[in-house]
């Protein structure tokens, strides 16, 4: 276990009410004791997020559908509730649908919704956990994975994608 | 005979360095593939002058524009380093 100090909340931003940390803790000083805090993320949410997630925006539309598996979204809804660029939301929508997440229809309108396979339900759901309690670490687990401009220019020399 | 054949080699080295960059470039989006890209572009159009100049019209000096085009290809991928720098 892990104590903390810091309410979760002040890192994650005390208006989203998926991060509130438990009532008495957050609004005091009183340490917060967090049962995943002191977990290691599990191997198959670090394969998720090192094969199948690119940037935070691709990971933070991923959650957001995950949070309403129901409802069936159009891409430039889910930007403006995101504050992301339409565009982008677009490209991120067709993207997670390429890789398996997303099923969409589009009559009459171009919608999406949440539907990824049964083997990757669960580790999205411990992703979607992990998100909630560590997302500063979950961030950063996105973002050291982008590579680097030296890498893209060593890349840019192999005639095949994914050659060696 | 020989000289020319090196002239050559390096145009067509430089030519597909430029279009690598510069494909890498459209895939990525990083733009110190688009300066490196810019840069082999203009070796390439140096390499080809040096060809002409040296190997196919003696009788015309290009030594200037050659020289210069590789001038500018190093100086768009130094500029480029330098502004993505900050």
């Amino acid at each position: 276990m892990v104590l903390s100090t810091i309410p979760l909340a002040r890192l994650n931003g005390p208006e989203d009410p998926r991060t509130r940390a438990p009532s008495t803790a957050a609004s005091s000083s009183i340490p917060v004791i967090s049962p995943l805090a002191s977990q290691p993320v599990s191997e198959e949410v670090a394969r998720l997020l090192s094969t199948s997630i690119d940037t935070v925006a691709e990971l933070e539309i991923l959650l957001f559908l995950h949070r309403r598996p129901d409802g069936e979204w159009d891409p430039n809804a889910a930007a403006d509730l995101l504050y992301l660029d339409r565009g982008l939301s677009q490209k991120i929508f067709r993207k997670l649908h390429t890789k398996g997440f997303l099923t969409f229809r589009d009559d009459p309108y171009l919608l999406y919704r949440y539907a990824p396979p049964k083997d990757v339900i669960a580790t999205i759901d411990k992703l979607a956990g992990l998100y909630t309690e560590r997302r500063l670490m979950v961030i950063a687990m996105v973002a050291a994975r982008r590579p680097s401009s030296v890498q893209l220019f060593s890349n840019a020399f192999k005639l095949r994608r994914g050659g060696r | 005979m020989f000289a020319g054949l090196v002239y050559a080699l390096c145009a067509v080295t430089a030519l597909s360095c430029a279009i690598l960059l510069l494909r890498g470039f459209s895939r990525s989006g990083a733009r110190l593939l688009l300066w490196g890209g810019l840069c082999f572009a203009a070796l390439t159009v140096n390499n080809v002058l040096v060809f002409v100049d040296l190997i196919l019209v003696l009788e015309v000096n290009l030594f200037t524009w050659r020289n210069a085009a590789a001038v500018a290809g190093m100086g768009v991928l130094v500029w480029g380093l330098i502004w993505d720098a900050h």
